[in-house]
């Protein structure tokens, strides 16, 4: 494994960063913040100079990318992102150690949603909207916006694209994958507008609906303010917010179907109707729980609430527009199970998502068939078409990871003195991209309390579970650094 | 019957028979054989002009005559050279080519397809023509129960009428039946009765049912009170021929079991069909046979595609007590030993495609006939060629004699049965019925490709 085409491309992915980071400048003017805007500049200008010592250092490097290098610059674009997307939280002054700017980072770039900002409303408009605006980045893939950006990465894109997007289905719409990811990305925009538009229809102002707008699509859960929706009083700013989020936890090359008028393949999609039906039922219990404990005045919020946090939850968003952690147990119980699905396979969720789940549990009963009839060949079958036993190998290992090491980081916090539902909740809020978790790391809480090290397990947490686990398990490998 | 020219391309054993027999008859014959080993072989047993050579040549052709030949027989183990063969044939003059495929599931649903781009008058699948085999020996008749016509668009079912069915409660005309479906025919013993509209079945008749394949299956159950027990159905090995027995009798709602020794191609299968349950084994193992329980199959099916596999599952399924065991054997030639170990249902696909080309010569090469009740009805499938006095005339006027039935008829991508006012046209797909006696009015009214245009 050579380092210098690693080097070479990482450089050029830092350079759109750089780039990306003078949108914030933009706003900090609008608004007046000329401190602010003064350390976006400052962040850019570092973030730029060291993309281009990079560049400089892998220059000679040659074209070919190899799956060891892949991983490198992926898991690598992700880390630098989160490193160089700190700095304005530091340099602004508004967090003051480097830990603490980084979790906020990491936590925007995973579309996680978990903060240590102890006064939201009091960061500023720009230091707001760069929190927002990483979870939007973050949300599509970074790898994927360089891919569509960069047009001179030729066949070593479509490595790093599935790399990034790893889902049991990661489907090429276009035959070059930079048009796949110039395709998705377009989509997103459509529905950013589309979103941010209806959210000023139902009264926000510009800047409140396009932070919301880039933390719903992306599934990210940062609100610019202290109450996050629970701010906004109108009922339809909630369902707007719940509509796009489900649409976030969608597979996105669906909605590329529809627009080439292939029908309504949207219903039509297996993992989508499941995921619409999760939903459904789950809000349902929840509805029935609430009403039943007697925890709950019955006026119409109650069915709007219900389905918002279960709509929240699933789709690994992190909005909250009630303290479901009052909720009675049922209720936090199913939440906390729901944590662990996501949403749908190539969306912006986190988690495991629905294709998995259903994969896996097809998988299992196929082995409980197996032990009373050892000759059978079955496929497992999802929505009557046979998954092919390589994605069924990789899903089966996904969920062994996936599990034990949220278990693992559940085991480290309790060291660190926590609560056991703290621990648990804060380990599945952070590997499963989700945000807020209960007890002490629940809604209307932050992350700040936790100590330097255990910030830093999340935050690998965070990245573990935005790149769903192989690539950055592959680190922890010794024969992946042999020569 | 003064002599014909016949030009059969490979001497394997389908094309080793058909040559034999052909040339005993007094007719003139060529083989065309790759193998010139086997080529030499067979001169000596054969009263027949070799040519050595691959029959998709030009070449190989002219020296054989094929040119100026009554029919080309491109019946080799290689559909490709078969294909190709037969449209050179066909264009150096050949009058009519018989092709046989080795791919079944193709052969049903592109018949039409393959026969007009290469110029073939009859393709015919040994796949399929064993798969039909087995369909109609589940269903429990020794002849004719399913029969496909117009690339499979329409579908022909013999069906066993009880006490209870509508046939026998009302007569023809108080029974509605969807527009594309006709009962053709009644068999009461060895008698055939062509029913009018005042006739009902009795108990204990079959009754012959022409219908589209969309609605053929809803037929069936307006017509018999319970359909025939679809017992389960054990398959032993997953070859081609597997599959497309597989998938014929699901067609008919039987739960099938299939075991194949290949644990890459029984993953495919298993991928490919959810409906079939897919065991990984020799059929020849015996614990497994037991421990999956074979025994209450009501069906048996040896297809491995080995001969000796095929006796030996064969044998182990009958002595596990299932009624009805079925095994394929390739070389025809041994069955009789099989028959004296008690298999009494073995059957060869060589000798069907045999057969069936047998049966295409004497019929005067009329293509998709199916023979009943030993030849006292035939079902023809005609092209209406635009010269036909029967083109542009509706039924009515026309007037076909009491034996003569238009069954149904493809236009385009429709099926229909037509009545009195329904006018038939140039390039319909006709499917008829037709008493023995009734034929040479058949030949004058809807004159085949036989005839000179």
């Amino acid at each position: 494994m050579s380092p210098r085409p690693v080097l070479k491309i990482l450089g050029r992915l830092v350079l759109v960063l750089a780039a990306a980071l003078l949108f914030p400048t933009v706003c900090c003017l609008i608004y007046g913040e000329r401190e602010s805007a003064f350390a976006f500049l400052a962040s850019a200008a570092i973030t730029a100079v060291s993309g281009a010592v990079m560049m400089l250092l892998g220059r000679r490097a040659g074209s070919t990318l190899y799956r060891r290098e892949g991983i490198l610059i992926v898991v690598g674009g992700w880390v630098l992102a989160s490193v160089f997307g700190a700095l304005p939280y530091l340099l602004s002054g508004t967090l003051t150690t480097p830990v603490d700017a980084l979790f906020e980072a990491a936590s925007g770039f995973t579309t996680t949603g978990a903060t240590v900002l102890p006064a939201i409303e009091q960061a500023g408009y720009g230091i707001l909207f760069w929190r927002s605006f990483t979870q939007w980045l973050g949300g599509m893939g970074i790898i994927v916006l360089f891919v569509a950006l960069l047009p001179e990465l030729g066949p070593g894109a479509r490595f790093l694209y599935k790399l990034e997007v790893p889902g049991p289905t990661a489907e090429a719409l276009q035959p070059r994958i930079r048009d796949t990811a110039g395709v998705l990305w377009r989509i997103y925009l459509l529905l950013t507008a589309a979103e941010t538009v209806l959210l000023m229809l139902c009264g926000m102002n510009l800047f409140d609906a396009l932070t919301h707008t880039f933390s719903t699509l992306s599934t990210g859960g940062f609100s610019p303010r202290n109450d996050s929706v629970a701010a906004f009083e109108s009922p339809w700013i909630h369902l707007v917010i719940v509509v796009f989020m489900i649409l976030g936890g969608g597979n996105f090359s669906l909605y590329y179907g529809m627009r080439k008028r292939r029908g309504w393949n949207l219903l039509r999609d297996f993992e989508f109707r499941l995921y619409l039906i999760l939903i459904a039922i789950a809000s349902l219990v929840i509805g029935w729980d609430l009403v039943r404990s007697g925890a709950y005045q019955l006026t119409a919020w109650l069915p709007i609430d219900a389905v918002f946090q279960v709509v929240s939850v699933v789709t690994t968003t992190g909005f909250a527009t009630q303290d479901f952690d009052t909720w009675p147990n049922l209720s936090r119980m199913l939440l906390v199970a729901l944590m662990f699905v996501g949403g749908c396979a190539g969306s912006t969720t986190g988690s495991m998502k629905v294709m998995r789940m259903l994969v896996g549990l097809k998988t299992a009963f196929r082995e409980v068939r197996l032990s009373f009839s050892p000759n059978t060949v079955a496929s497992v079958f999802v929505g009557g078409k046979a998954v092919p036993e390589s994605v069924v190998r990789s899903v089966t290992g996904f969920f062994i990871l996936f599990i034990s090491s949220w278990g693992l980081g559940v085991v480290l916090l309790t060291l660190g003195g926590h609560s056991l539902v703290t621990a648990a909740s804060a380990s599945i809020a952070a590997i499963g991209n989700i945000g807020p978790g209960l007890d002490a790391v629940g809604p209307s809480m932050n992350f700040a309390f936790f100590a330097a090290w255990e910030k830093l397990l999340l935050i690998l947490m965070m990245w573990l579970g935005r790149l769903e686990v192989y690539s950055i398990a592959a680190l922890f490998v010794f024969r992946f650094w042999r020569r | 019957m003064e002599p014909k020219r016949y030009v059969v391309m490979g001497a394997g054993e389908v094309g080793f028979h058909l040559a034999r027999t052909l040339s005993q008859e007094g007719h003139h014959v060529t083989v065309i054989e790759r193998d010139a080993g086997h080529a030499e072989r067979i001169e000596d047993q054969l009263d027949a002009l070799v040519v050595v050579g691959n029959g998709s040549q030009v070449r190989v052709l002219e020296k054989a005559q094929a040119e100026d030949c009554d029919l080309f027989l491109a019946v080799s183990s290689n559909d490709e050279a078969n294909l190709a063969a037969s449209l050179l044939a066909k264009r150096l003059g050949a009058q009519r080519c018989v092709v046989r495929m080795g791919t079944g599931s193709e052969v049903v649903r592109r018949r039409k397809v393959y026969e007009d781009a290469f110029g073939a008058d009859l393709l015919l699948s040994t796949q399929l023509l064993t798969t039909s085999r087995i369909v109609n020996r589940y269903r429990g008749f020794d002849t004719t129960a399913v029969e496909y016509f117009a690339a499979g668009q329409v579908q022909l079912r013999k069906v066993a009428l009880d006490a209870a069915s509508a046939l026998v409660e009302q007569p023809l005309r108080d029974v509605s039946l969807p527009a594309d479906s006709l009962v053709v025919a009644f068999f009461r013993g060895d008698e055939l009765i062509i029913p009018s509209g005042d006739d009902r079945a009795e108990e204990g008749d079959e009754a012959l049912i022409l219908a589209g394949t969309d609605s053929i299956a809803q037929v069936e159950r307006m017509v018999t009170a319970k359909p025939a027990p679809m017992g389960s159905v054990v398959i032993a090995g997953g070859s081609r021929t597997g599959q497309l027995v597989a998938e014929s009798l699901a067609g008919l709602g039987a739960k099938i079991t299939l075991i194949e020794r290949d644990r890459r191609r029984a993953q495919v299968l298993a991928a490919d069909f959810p409906w079939l349950h897919v065991l990984h084994g020799e059929a020849t193992d015996l614990a497994l046979l037991k421990a999956e329980r074979v025994e209450s199959a009501h069906f048996f099916v040896a297809v491995t595609g080995n001969d000796e596999s095929n006796l030996m599952a064969s044998l182990l399924a009958q002595e596990l007590g299932v009624p009805n065991v079925l095994a394929l054997v390739d070389r025809a030639e041994t069955s009789h030993l099989w028959r004296r170990l008690g298999l009494m249902q073995v059957f060869s696909p060589r000798s069907l495609a045999y057969e069936r080309i047998h049966e295409y010569i004497d019929s005067g090469y009329s293509a998709n006939i199916v023979s009943l009740q030993r030849g006292a009805a035939q079902v023809i499938e005609r092209r209406l060629h635009p010269a036909s006095p029967a083109a542009g005339v509706t039924l009515a006027e026309m007037k076909p004699p009491r034996g003569v039935i238009v069954g149904a008829v493809v236009r385009g991508r429709k099926v229909f049965v037509p009545r009195g006012k329904d006018r038939l046209e140039a390039g319909d797909l006709v499917i008829l019925f037709v008493r023995e006696e009734e034929l040479p009015t058949v030949r004058l009214l809807f004159p085949g490709i036989d005839r000179p245009q």
